[in-house]
């Protein structure tokens, strides 16, 4: 009898360290904690207060224990003992909370909050892989980079927001109180569940959105709407973009069309982009005939189309009053006069419009006379996502609709300024660090203040709802 | 080769060594062919029962068994699950008592909830470490299931199956679960010998001079019972320095402890087999190691010193009475 063992010594301590079911090969490198809680709690058949006990209440917390943890952030989070338990890595926890897709959480916590949301986000494609990221919990971003989505918000029955929280006021897993399922997970969910070019894009995505962070030089409103500048490598959606531009009449003949066409307008954008409302034979054909895809008409037209058109439809909707007030305004090239009947304007969306509007007159006769705040910022973002032919449509959509936004506000600003400040029109002061989507404006800190108390409310219902509806006689101040 | 061995003895905390806390294990004759045996079950995919008189030393055998085949089977998940007692079967503590088992962090829930988690930890734990689908179950004292855990785990089994999972596995106990076996047989409970009886096994204690010779060798060699880890110090070397490195060994005193024991054995009208149970064997050496423990070149280990340590043991009592 040769065989021989080394020493066995039996310790006294427990016999293994406790684990979990855990299944890392199903999660990806971006899923955020809350999504990564669902799931094992999912597989452990527990609910969350289970958990929350077994990797929050560490000993030093337990005098302040609570029911729910805000997946935001690491906070009483035990992040050795959680990846103790699962076999999960840094790997995996590296991007799980908000605050990891923002570089100034690690200065200014308070900026970090004001930038993420509270409550749930989410990509109904993501979800049905059952992926979430904490990108999305970051308020600049709208659309999901990977799927080229918007994002959503509350539950897709009773439309009730979901809060980001871990904790016990979930009743199960990935579900409302209604009962609604966002996602259900089964044993033959495929493995894992984002593909390898899907999280490189969303890390490619991130990458360039921490870069537009810190880089001075970019314009940081630009990374407060989530504007992207990643290149879809996918030559189908190249060609399907190239296939709408190509489909757009000039700008001369948009400003003469009547409704019909410009409800044609509307139609393909609101096709989202898709790549299945492509013919790739026939985008390939007319990507021939273009030429020169970068001419100013195939680059601008369609975005006026669409924003023509949805602007011309909600003014009728719902700006009727106001209407009448600046009928014909934007068909002139009196910038004189224009900029007289601007100040007179007692509804923003209008002005917003009218500045929109005259932009476009500018363009299509060359002379850019007229620069306004919001129409700068709308020019330099119409250049960008052009300029490499590759903004998928979805994202324009989006977007075109933040720029208004964005233009409103600067008319909002212009008119409250011209209003209580007629003497310091021409203020300009550092830009505001504070908040991301003021930090084009160029004002003072004094200016800066009263502004954002007074734009805020506006602002977030305009981001929230992007409901375009006439505050005129709301805000008879102006 | 000897004469360059030095006397400094490894530099370790009062009571830390292994012989003086008693928590340790080696290699016998009966766990080498245990592990054989397990080892050739475990590649041919069949299930076993393994038996044997309490105090022989299965458990220990078996947890030994459980570190030494995770090696041989690259890594493979081997789980080494005690059963407990219960007057009436319950499936909610019998689950909590696998989870607890697999060092599961949760323990709680409804009854289908523990059984789903468990199903769920095996199965992903058979994917994951070795990827190659199998599992090694090793239920101590077994002879404590009633026929509803087994049926339990019948389910347990198929639904690993289901999934592709093949578990192994290894039941360990004393003798009523031989007789348990036999009643399965009888009644005609073909599932669960298949599961998990398809084979048995023996385990004895010592049971001969060649056995003892081959144990205290083991007390003497640094690859069995080195300690600390790297000194290439073994047990005996620790107690007897001086007299190890004059080359005196304790496989030496092999025969006098035989006939030790055979003394006391006959002295002591003891029933049963010849055999010594591993516990009292490994104490008696602990208690002579420790209290003989010298620095002189020559170790004086007399039958008399023997004999009283065999007391000290508790070997005469539990031969008596258990």
């Amino acid at each position: 009898m040769t065989t021989t063992f080394p020493l066995f010594e039996v310790s006294d301590n427990a016999p293994g360290a406790a684990t979990i079911n855990c299944r890392p090969g199903m999660l990806s490198r971006f899923e955020s904690l809350w999504s990564i809680f669902q799931k094992l709690a999912l597989w452990n058949n527990v609910g969350a207060t289970e958990l929350v006990a077994c990797v929050y209440d560490q000993p030093e917390y337990t005098a302040r224990r609570r029911s729910t943890y805000s997946a935001l952030y690491r906070d009483y989070l035990d992040g050795n003992r959680l990846c103790a338990i699962t076999r999960l890595t840094s790997w995996h926890l590296q991007y799980s909370v908000g605050t990891d897709y923002l570089i100034c959480a690690e200065s200014n916590r308070a900026k970090a909050e004001s930038s993420l949301c509270e409550e749930l986000r989410y990509c109904r494609d993501c979800l049905h892989k059952g992926f979430h990221t904490p990108l999305f919990q970051v308020l600049g971003v709208r659309c999901c980079p990977v799927h080229e989505r918007p994002l959503e918000t509350g539950c897709p029955r009773c439309r009730v927001a979901i809060r980001y929280v871990i904790g016990v006021s979930h009743v199960r897993a990935y579900d409302c109180t209604c009962g609604e399922r966002l996602w259900t997970i089964g044993r033959d969910t495929p493995l894992p569940t984002l593909t390898e070019h899907e999280e490189g894009q969303l890390g490619e995505y991130i990458k360039w959105k921490k870069r537009l962070e810190i880089k001075p030089s970019m314009p940081l409103w630009a990374s407060a709407f989530g504007l992207r500048a990643f290149v879809p490598d996918s030559f189908n959606s190249r060609l399907g973009c190239l296939r709408e531009l190509a489909d757009t009449t000039l700008p001369q003949n948009l400003l003469s069309q009547d409704k019909a066409e410009c409800r044609a307008g509307v139609a393909w954008s609101a096709s989202g982009g898709k790549q299945s409302t492509h013919d790739a034979e026939r985008a390939k054909a007319l990507f021939n005939q273009i030429g020169d895809p970068t001419c100013v008409s195939a680059r601008f037209s369609s975005t006026y189309v669409w924003v023509h058109a949805r602007i011309r439809d909600l003014l009728r909707r719902h700006h009727s009053r106001c209407v009448k007030h600046g009928r014909g305004l934007g068909h002139t090239l009196e910038n004189e006069r224009l900029n007289e009947q601007m100040t007179l304007l007692p509804c923003a969306f209008l002005s917003s419009y009218a500045r929109w509007r005259i932009f476009w007159e500018d363009k299509r006769y060359d002379e850019l006379r007229y620069a306004a705040t919001g129409t700068e910022a709308l020019t330099e973002y119409t250049r960008m996502m052009w300029q490499e032919h590759s903004a998928p449509y979805s994202e324009l959509e989006s977007v075109v609709e933040r720029v208004l936004v964005l233009t409103m506000i600067a008319t909002y600003y212009e008119l409250f300024r011209a209003r209580f400040y007629p003497a310091e029109r021409d203020v300009v002061g550092p830009v505001g660090k504070f908040n991301p989507y003021f930090a084009w404006i160029p004002t003072g800190p004094a200016w800066r203040n009263r502004f954002v108390w007074w734009i805020r409310p506006i602002l977030e219902e305009l981001e929230d709802q992007m409901v375009f509806r006439c505050s005129w006689g709301q805000h008879e101040a102006i | 080769m000897t004469a360059s061995l030095t006397y400094v003895r490894p530099d370790l905390a009062l009571g830390a060594h292994p012989i003086e806390t008693g928590r340790y294990c080696i290699a016998t004759p009966p766990v080498c062919v245990l592990y054989d045996v397990v080892k050739q079950w475990i590649l041919n995919r069949s299930s076993g029962v393994v038996y044997g008189k309490q105090r022989f030393g299965k458990t220990w055998a078996m947890k030994y068994l459980t570190q030494q085949l995770a090696n041989d089977f690259d890594d493979m998940p081997i789980y080494f699950l005690p059963c407990r007692d219960y007057r009436l079967p319950s499936e909610n503590s019998f689950f909590e008592d696998l989870l607890r088992g697999v060092s599961h962090a949760f323990t709680g829930g409804k009854p289908a909830a523990k059984r789903n988690r468990l199903v769920e930890f095996l199965d992903e734990r058979a994917r994951s470490e070795s990827g190659r689908r199998r599992l090694v179950i090793i239920l101590d004292e077994a002879q404590k299931l009633h026929e509803l855990h087994y049926r339990w785990l019948v389910d347990t089994h198929n639904e690993l199956d289901e999934r592709g999972v093949s578990i192994t596995w290894i039941l360990s106990g004393q003798e009523e679960l031989l007789a348990q076996r036999d009643v399965f047989l009888e009644s005609q409970r073909n599932q669960l010998i298949g599961r998990f009886m398809v084979h048995v096994h023996r385990f004895p204690g010592l049971e001969s001079l060649e056995d003892f010779r081959f144990v205290l060798q083991a007390y003497d060699d640094p690859q069995q019972t080195e300690h600390p880890s790297g000194s290439e110090w073994s047990f005996t070397r620790y107690f007897f320095p001086a007299a190890f490195a004059n080359g005196w060994r304790l496989a030496e005193q092999a025969e006098t402890l035989w006939q030790c024991f055979q003394k006391v054995r006959i002295d002591n009208q003891l029933p049963g087999e010849a055999q010594v149970p591993m516990q009292y064997f490994a104490g008696t050496v602990d208690f002579c190691l420790r209290s003989n423990a010298t620095l002189e070149e020559v170790a004086h280990l007399s039958p008399k010193l023997w004999h009283e340590a065999i007391l000290s043991s508790g070997y005469r009592e539990a031969a008596i009475y258990v």
